[in-house]
Protein backbone atom coordinates (compact mmCIF):
# COMPACT_ATOMS: atom_id res chain seq x y z
CA UNK A 1 0.00 0.00 0.00
CA UNK A 2 1.47 3.33 -1.06
CA UNK A 3 1.96 6.36 1.12
CA UNK A 4 -0.03 9.52 0.37
CA UNK A 5 1.63 12.86 0.90
CA UNK A 6 -0.27 16.12 0.62
CA UNK A 7 1.13 19.59 0.76
CA UNK A 8 0.06 23.18 0.42
CA UNK A 9 1.62 25.54 -2.10
CA UNK A 10 1.82 29.18 -1.14
CA UNK A 11 0.79 31.74 -3.77
CA UNK A 12 4.42 32.85 -4.21
CA UNK A 13 5.40 29.24 -4.93
CA UNK A 14 2.62 28.92 -7.50
CA UNK A 15 3.80 32.19 -9.09
CA UNK A 16 7.39 30.84 -9.13
CA UNK A 17 6.30 27.59 -10.77
CA UNK A 18 4.36 29.49 -13.41
CA UNK A 19 7.68 30.94 -14.62
CA UNK A 20 8.91 27.41 -15.44
CA UNK A 21 8.32 25.80 -18.83
CA UNK A 22 8.06 22.42 -17.12
CA UNK A 23 6.52 23.11 -13.74
CA UNK A 24 5.74 19.45 -13.00
CA UNK A 25 9.42 18.52 -13.41
CA UNK A 26 10.37 21.37 -11.09
CA UNK A 27 7.82 20.22 -8.50
CA UNK A 28 9.18 16.69 -8.81
CA UNK A 29 12.74 17.97 -8.29
CA UNK A 30 11.74 20.01 -5.22
CA UNK A 31 9.78 17.15 -3.66
CA UNK A 32 12.64 14.70 -4.20
CA UNK A 33 15.05 17.24 -2.75
CA UNK A 34 12.84 17.50 0.35
CA UNK A 35 12.66 13.71 0.75
CA UNK A 36 16.47 13.57 0.40
CA UNK A 37 16.98 16.32 2.99
CA UNK A 38 14.53 14.69 5.44
CA UNK A 39 16.32 11.33 5.21
CA UNK A 40 19.70 13.04 5.67
CA UNK A 41 18.36 14.95 8.70
CA UNK A 42 16.93 11.76 10.25
CA UNK A 43 20.31 10.02 9.95
CA UNK A 44 22.10 13.11 11.32
CA UNK A 45 19.83 13.09 14.40
CA UNK A 46 20.34 9.35 14.96
CA UNK A 47 24.11 9.76 14.64
CA UNK A 48 24.56 12.92 16.77
CA UNK A 49 21.55 12.71 19.08
CA UNK A 50 20.56 16.26 18.16
CA UNK A 51 18.52 17.57 15.22
CA UNK A 52 19.96 19.09 12.06
CA UNK A 53 18.66 22.61 12.50
CA UNK A 54 17.93 25.13 9.75
CA UNK A 55 20.61 27.34 11.30
CA UNK A 56 23.23 24.60 10.84
CA UNK A 57 22.03 24.03 7.30
CA UNK A 58 22.29 27.74 6.50
CA UNK A 59 25.85 27.89 7.86
CA UNK A 60 26.75 24.81 5.83
CA UNK A 61 25.13 26.31 2.72
CA UNK A 62 27.21 29.46 3.12
CA UNK A 63 30.36 27.36 3.56
CA UNK A 64 29.44 25.34 0.47
CA UNK A 65 28.90 28.51 -1.63
CA UNK A 66 32.30 29.87 -0.58
CA UNK A 67 34.08 26.56 -1.23
CA UNK A 68 32.51 26.09 -4.66
CA UNK A 69 33.36 29.66 -5.69
CA UNK A 70 36.96 29.28 -4.47
CA UNK A 71 37.32 25.91 -6.20
CA UNK A 72 35.94 27.36 -9.47
CA UNK A 73 38.46 30.20 -9.24
CA UNK A 74 41.38 27.86 -8.51
CA UNK A 75 40.27 25.53 -11.28
CA UNK A 76 40.35 28.42 -13.77
CA UNK A 77 43.90 29.27 -12.67
CA UNK A 78 45.16 25.70 -13.00
CA UNK A 79 43.31 24.90 -16.24
CA UNK A 80 46.43 25.15 -18.46
CA UNK A 81 48.07 22.28 -16.53
CA UNK A 82 44.96 20.12 -16.85
CA UNK A 83 44.61 21.01 -20.51
CA UNK A 84 48.18 19.84 -21.12
CA UNK A 85 47.45 16.49 -19.45
CA UNK A 86 44.18 16.23 -21.36
CA UNK A 87 46.05 16.89 -24.61
CA UNK A 88 48.58 14.16 -23.77
CA UNK A 89 45.68 11.81 -23.00
CA UNK A 90 44.18 12.59 -26.40
CA UNK A 91 41.06 14.21 -24.97
CA UNK A 92 39.53 17.39 -26.36
CA UNK A 93 40.68 20.58 -24.58
CA UNK B 1 27.07 -2.45 -12.94
CA UNK B 2 27.49 -0.58 -16.13
CA UNK B 3 27.66 3.20 -16.10
CA UNK B 4 28.83 5.87 -18.49
CA UNK B 5 32.34 5.37 -19.77
CA UNK B 6 34.93 6.91 -22.05
CA UNK B 7 33.62 9.81 -24.11
CA UNK B 8 30.18 9.42 -22.50
CA UNK B 9 31.78 10.58 -19.24
CA UNK B 10 33.28 13.67 -20.87
CA UNK B 11 29.83 14.73 -22.03
CA UNK B 12 28.30 14.61 -18.55
CA UNK B 13 27.87 17.97 -16.74
CA UNK B 14 29.67 16.65 -13.65
CA UNK B 15 30.71 19.46 -11.33
CA UNK B 16 31.49 17.45 -8.21
CA UNK B 17 32.86 14.00 -7.40
CA UNK B 18 32.48 12.52 -3.91
CA UNK B 19 35.34 10.30 -2.78
CA UNK B 20 34.99 7.66 -0.04
CA UNK B 21 35.63 10.15 2.76
CA UNK B 22 32.87 12.42 1.44
CA UNK B 23 30.46 9.49 1.11
CA UNK B 24 31.28 8.55 4.74
CA UNK B 25 30.71 12.16 5.85
CA UNK B 26 27.31 12.36 4.17
CA UNK B 27 24.63 12.35 6.89
CA UNK B 28 27.23 12.96 9.59
CA UNK B 29 28.12 16.48 8.53
CA UNK B 30 25.62 18.82 6.95
CA UNK B 31 28.09 20.38 4.52
CA UNK B 32 28.02 17.38 2.15
CA UNK B 33 24.26 17.63 1.60
CA UNK B 34 24.46 21.39 1.14
CA UNK B 35 27.25 21.17 -1.45
CA UNK B 36 25.11 18.63 -3.31
CA UNK B 37 22.12 20.98 -2.97
CA UNK B 38 24.01 23.78 -4.70
CA UNK B 39 25.46 21.58 -7.44
CA UNK B 40 22.17 19.86 -8.31
CA UNK B 41 20.55 23.14 -9.35
CA UNK B 42 22.42 23.10 -12.68
CA UNK B 43 24.83 20.15 -12.75
CA UNK B 44 25.24 16.60 -11.53
CA UNK B 45 27.59 14.93 -9.07
CA UNK B 46 29.34 11.59 -9.40
CA UNK B 47 30.52 8.73 -7.23
CA UNK B 48 32.57 5.76 -8.35
CA UNK B 49 31.87 2.17 -7.41
CA UNK B 50 35.33 1.87 -5.81
CA UNK B 51 34.58 4.85 -3.55
CA UNK B 52 31.21 3.40 -2.58
CA UNK B 53 32.88 0.12 -1.66
CA UNK B 54 35.60 1.88 0.35
CA UNK B 55 32.99 3.99 2.14
CA UNK B 56 31.03 0.90 3.17
CA UNK B 57 34.26 -0.75 4.38
CA UNK B 58 34.97 2.40 6.43
CA UNK B 59 31.59 2.22 8.16
CA UNK B 60 29.20 4.17 5.93
CA UNK B 61 25.62 2.99 6.44
CA UNK B 62 24.48 1.11 3.31
CA UNK B 63 20.99 2.70 3.49
CA UNK B 64 22.56 6.15 3.39
CA UNK B 65 24.81 5.14 0.50
CA UNK B 66 21.67 3.97 -1.30
CA UNK B 67 20.01 7.31 -0.62
CA UNK B 68 23.00 9.08 -2.17
CA UNK B 69 23.03 6.78 -5.21
CA UNK B 70 19.33 7.31 -5.77
CA UNK B 71 19.61 11.09 -5.84
CA UNK B 72 18.30 12.26 -9.24
CA UNK B 73 21.47 14.31 -9.82
CA UNK B 74 23.86 11.49 -8.92
CA UNK B 75 25.63 9.40 -11.52
CA UNK B 76 27.42 6.22 -10.43
CA UNK B 77 30.48 5.49 -12.53
CA UNK B 78 31.89 1.99 -12.69
CA UNK B 79 35.51 2.08 -11.55
CA UNK B 80 38.14 0.83 -13.96
CA UNK B 81 35.59 0.67 -16.78
CA UNK B 82 37.93 2.66 -19.03
CA UNK B 83 40.99 0.62 -18.07
CA UNK B 84 42.90 1.48 -21.21
CA UNK B 85 42.74 5.24 -20.59
CA UNK B 86 43.49 4.62 -16.92
CA UNK B 87 46.64 2.71 -17.83
CA UNK B 88 47.79 5.61 -19.99
CA UNK B 89 46.90 8.10 -17.22
CA UNK B 90 48.83 6.10 -14.59
CA UNK B 91 51.82 5.93 -16.90
CA UNK B 92 51.77 9.72 -17.46
CA UNK B 93 51.41 10.48 -13.73
CA UNK B 94 53.72 7.78 -12.34
CA UNK B 95 55.85 8.96 -9.37
CA UNK B 96 58.95 7.08 -10.52
CA UNK B 97 60.25 4.83 -13.26
CA UNK B 98 59.23 1.67 -11.37
CA UNK B 99 56.42 3.14 -9.26
CA UNK B 100 52.70 3.66 -9.78
CA UNK B 101 50.02 5.45 -7.79
CA UNK B 102 47.03 3.62 -6.28
CA UNK B 103 44.71 2.39 -9.03
CA UNK B 104 41.38 3.54 -7.52
CA UNK B 105 42.76 6.97 -6.55
CA UNK B 106 44.19 7.36 -10.05
CA UNK B 107 40.81 6.41 -11.52
CA UNK B 108 39.08 9.12 -9.47
CA UNK B 109 41.73 11.71 -10.34
CA UNK B 110 41.42 10.83 -14.03
CA UNK B 111 37.63 11.24 -13.81
CA UNK B 112 38.06 14.70 -12.25
CA UNK B 113 40.51 15.80 -14.96
CA UNK B 114 38.34 14.36 -17.71
CA UNK B 115 35.12 16.05 -16.54
CA UNK B 116 36.71 19.25 -15.10
CA UNK B 117 34.96 18.47 -11.80
CA UNK B 118 36.00 19.19 -8.22
CA UNK B 119 36.72 16.29 -5.85
CA UNK B 120 35.02 16.62 -2.44
CA UNK B 121 37.29 14.92 0.10
CA UNK B 122 38.86 15.10 3.54
CA UNK B 123 42.04 13.60 2.09
CA UNK B 124 43.21 15.94 -0.71
CA UNK B 125 46.72 14.48 -0.75
CA UNK B 126 45.44 11.20 -2.17
CA UNK B 127 44.64 13.03 -5.42
CA UNK B 128 46.99 16.04 -5.50
CA UNK B 129 49.93 13.64 -5.08
CA UNK B 130 48.87 12.06 -8.36
CA UNK B 131 48.25 15.30 -10.25
CA UNK B 132 48.65 18.60 -8.41
CA UNK B 133 46.36 20.60 -10.72
CA UNK B 134 43.32 18.45 -9.92
CA UNK B 135 40.56 20.56 -8.37
CA UNK B 136 39.74 19.81 -4.72
CA UNK B 137 37.19 20.95 -2.16
CA UNK B 138 38.44 19.91 1.26
CA UNK B 139 35.81 18.89 3.80
CA UNK B 140 35.98 20.59 7.17
CA UNK B 141 36.75 18.44 10.19
CA UNK B 142 35.62 17.19 12.60
CA UNK B 143 32.18 15.91 11.64
CA UNK B 144 31.89 12.75 13.71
Amino acid sequence: MGETKSFYLDDVVVAYLQTHENASAEVNRLVRRKIFQDAEAAYFERHHGSPLTEERRERAREWAREQLAAADEQARASKPARDELRRRMGWAT
Amino acid sequence: MSGPRGREVEDLPVRLILDASAVCAFGRHETVGEVIGLVEQEDIFAVTTACLAEAVARGAEPALVDLLRSHPSCVVIGSLADWLSLGRFMDLTRPGATLLHDVADSDLTMLAVRTEAHILTSQPGRYTSIFDAVSIIELEKPWS
